[in-house]
């Protein structure tokens, strides 16, 4: 079975996670797959993707669950580097010249989160909550990542999601922009598709010219040799800690974990 | 005052690293014959100790110089001066684990670097025969360069398979034209003082015996400016530089291509060719 659905139509990609069972968490074999869907979509001259998920048939469901926290390594190795595939995809995203609309029911974790962030419009609906979770794994989260959040929420709000690992209620994150449209269930899919459409019909050359414009002003929040180095003392410090190793246990015994600061 | 020891081996309790200051100028002078004056994690922490006190005394400028050091017989430097300034980074120190970054933002001799760099005191570089790996990084963070004529700087990581850190590579954006900067880095070669004169890398050249008299005759100048001023213009000059800021992502693209490196094959054949005293067979994995 494929873990991604691909459907194109009238220049639109329909992208599907669709590993419910393993609550469409991000693998390295659902990324690789949903990579090589990116890479169908621009070869076949696909005007927007559409990316959403298989939730089974539990309601609401997890559109995605996140990281594989089976494939974080914990051997003192830094957890989230430039080439892991996840941050793999998530360059994908942000940089491939199609614009990609999130289309989500349900539960966001963690690096799907990430994900959702990184797509260029997101519509969901009444049942989605959106959470960060890394601070609670232990996991120091990387500074690309972070920079992503800056620019779609207010600081405060990204302060509190990084730091409490709490789901921010799709109403406020409707509020401050981050979901573009919030609807019904019922209407996700024809909502979805009439904003793809309007995207569809505008200047395909004109729309790759604004992505690459706003993702190169997005990226552009720059930083010193210096003061990247020391950050990665403070990831390292965080990822070569007992802390990480109790954050990941306490994760796979479904238990409250217990940091001690080192 | 120290006077540059002639004697071969300092049996001074004063330890591997001596400092004295003496009209409003610190001299901290690198005594560790035995290591060569390798930045251990040790020798770069007892740097970082004078220098710190030094900017809490009544120090208007700072003096980083080395006692010489006479290897005539050592046929590894047989081609350079009989003098070792520094040997640079103690090879010893770098980790094998092949996952530990070799160079890291913590460690002593970065802090010693940052320290000099960022320091609001005026620092010269005082430098008589070769200069190696560390030693240069050293001597780039200081703010004016003094040598003799048979110093020479060589950056050497390449040869050891040691994948340079950002911050090392930004301490000589500016020092050296990019062309020569990519002879010094990519084929580890020596340059000499006149070179690096030349290029405006070194301040002075002078006679060997005059080294301690031109250098402190250039600090007694520095001493004549305001201090609140060269700590403006140092600071100013400083974040200039910095302004070379890449995006994090290309920050994080650095880091994998490092990261790659250090956990090769090559690394650790670099780092056995050295404790071996052979050339190392890099494979490029």
């Amino acid at each position: 079975m494929s873990l991604i659905e691909m459907k194109i139509e009238h220049h639109i990609a329909t992208l599907s996670l669709n590993d419910p069972t393993k609550r469409n968490c991000l693998s390295t074999e659902l990324i690789q797959q949903l990579l090589h869907a990116f890479d169908a979509c621009e070869h076949q001259h696909v005007r927007v993707i559409i990316l959403r998920a298989n939730t089974g048939n539990k309601k609401p469901g997890v559109w995605s669950a996140g990281h594989n926290v089976k494939e974080i390594p914990t051997d003192k190795q830094d957890p989230v580097t430039w080439n892991v595939p996840y941050v793999t995809l998530l360059r994908k995203v942000r940089h491939s010249l199609t614009p990609v609309i999130a289309q989500i029911d349900g539960t966001v974790w963690g690096g799907a989160c990430d994900l959702a962030v990184s797509c260029d419009m997101i519509v969901a609906t009444t049942n989605v909550t959106f959470a960060i979770t890394p601070a609670k794994l232990g996991l120091p989260y990387n500074t690309v990542g972070v920079s992503h959040f800056l620019g779609c929420l207010p600081t405060h709000i990204v302060k509190e999601m990084f730091m409490t690992a709490q789901p921010l209620p799709v109403e406020k994150a409707h509020n401050f922009g981050l979901v573009n449209k919030l609807v019904e269930p019922d209407q996700l899919e024809r909502e979805t598709k009439h904003l793809a459409a309007r995207v569809a019909s505008m200047a395909p050359l004109c729309i790759r010219v604004l992505k690459a414009e706003l993702a190169k002003l997005s990226d552009a929040m720059n930083i010193s040799a210096d003061d990247f180095e020391h950050i990665q003392m403070l990831r390292r410090e965080a990822f070569r800690s007992v802390d990480f190793q109790e954050g990941i246990n306490a994760f796979h015994e479904k238990r409250e974990p217990n940091f001690k600061g080192y | 005052m120290i006077q540059p020891s002639k004697e071969k081996s300092p049996t001074t309790s004063m330890g591997v690293v001596e400092l004295s200051i003496e009209d409003q100028v610190g001299y901290i002078t690198m005594n560790d014959y035995k290591h060569r004056n390798r930045f251990s994690e040790q020798f770069s922490s007892a740097m970082l100790q004078a220098f710190i006190e030094c900017e809490q005394s009544d120090c208007r400028v700072v003096v980083i110089q080395a006692s010489p050091i006479d290897i005539p017989d050592d046929d590894q430097h047989k081609h350079h001066s009989r003098f070792v300034w520094s040997a640079g980074h103690d090879i010893h120190d770098f980790p094998t684990d092949q996952k530990s970054d070799p160079l890291i933002w913590e460690e002593s001799y970065r802090q010693l670097t940052r320290q000099i760099r960022n320091s609001h005191l005026p620092v010269i570089c005082a430098i008589q025969g070769s200069v190696w790996g560390a030693g240069c990084d050293l001597a780039a963070c200081c703010d004016f360069i003094i040598a003799t004529n048979d110093v020479t700087f060589a950056i050497t990581p390449v040869k050891l398979g040691i994948p340079h850190n950002l911050v090392g590579v930004a301490n000589f954006i500016h020092a050296f034209p990019d062309h020569m900067l990519k002879e010094i880095f990519l084929l580890a070669k020596p340059i000499n003082a006149q070179t690096a004169q030349q290029f405006g890398f070194v301040n002075r050249i002078v006679l060997s015996k005059n080294l301690h008299s031109k250098t402190r005759e250039f600090a007694e100048q520095l001493k004549t400016v305001a201090p609140l001023c060269v700590n403006a213009v140092k600071t100013e000059m400083n974040m200039l530089r910095d302004a070379t800021a890449i995006t994090t992502d290309q920050a994080e693209h650095l880091a994998a291509i490092r990261r790659r490196a250090y956990r090769s094959n090559d690394y650790i054949e670099g780092l056995s060719a050295f404790f071996e005293k052979r050339s190392p067979i890099f494979k490029g994995y």
